[in-house]
């Protein structure tokens, strides 16, 4: 965590990746975890290819825990695998906001379409570059003791939003 | 053994068991008290570790809130 913003609102996680690749398998890793937590957003160009990449690096995840599963007779480790391989495989993962579903778990979506959005979620993920004004719409959905992940440099501008933000929580 | 008893801007990293700063952890499930969970950013790159560090974690954490509510249960 690069960055914790006061009054322990909300953590801040900056992420730094050399390529794309280095950016969805650190997502895919870390985004099974907060799965359980509560819903999930992922700003990301285009959501569409990259939620077909994500569904990917899951499926071999998946498989990967499906070995383990049938390696071990740990009744404890077991039920643990269990547990993940019924929450991978049940999770809605989406890039409409507008579904059938009442609430997606993750929500894949482009920066431009933030404005007007209220989707309160437990994590979200920043995977391309978003204006100060996106970062604030972003910030708003993010229910208290939440997590955002951004990827990539920390830019000054962020720091202004963050301050504002709090300032708006405390007031 | 949870952040609570850590000094302030460490965290319990709950894959090597370690006091670690902020800076170097990342965020990841909760505890069975609802209290945010933690492990080192370094931790990410091993992939089949990570992953069943952190399963484990999330069942020890599943069997804790069944005890409590069993308990919980039983004073009620």
């Amino acid at each position: 965590m690069k960055h914790i913003a006061a009054q322990q609102q909300f953590y801040v996680d900056v992420r730094h990746y050399a390529q794309k690749d280095e950016l969805s398998y650190d997502l895919s890793q870390h985004l099974p975890r907060r799965l359980a937590v509560g819903p999930i957003m992922v700003v990301a160009d285009n959501p569409a290819i990259f939620l077909s990449v994500i569904r990917k690096r899951l499926a071999r995840m998946q498989a990967e825990i499906e070995r383990e599963h049938a390696r071990t007779l740990n009744r404890h480790k077991k039920m643990g695998f269990i547990r993940e391989l019924v929450r991978l495989n049940t999770a809605c993962f989406t890039t409409k906001s507008q579904t059938l579903i009442a609430r997606p778990d993750v929500l894949f979506t482009a920066p431009h379409t933030l404005a007007g959005r209220q989707l309160p979620c437990q994590t979200i993920y920043i995977a391309t570059a978003v204006s100060g004004r996106q970062l604030h719409a972003v910030l708003r959905m993010l229910v208290p003791g939440g997590l955002v992940v951004i990827y990539g440099e920390w830019q000054t501008q962020y720091a202004a939003v963050i301050t504002a933000l709090n300032g708006m929580m405390k007031g | 053994m949870n952040n609570s008893a850590l000094p302030n801007n460490t965290v319990f990293c709950i894959i090597c068991h370690q006091a670690v700063s902020y800076g170097d952890a990342t965020a990841g499930s909760l505890y069975a008290d609802n209290t945010q969970a933690f492990a080192c950013n370094a931790h990410i790159a091993e992939r089949v570790r990570w992953t069943l560090a952190w399963i484990a974690f999330d069942v020890d954490q599943h069997l804790v809130r069944e005890r409590t509510a069993q308990k919980s249960g039983q004073a009620s």
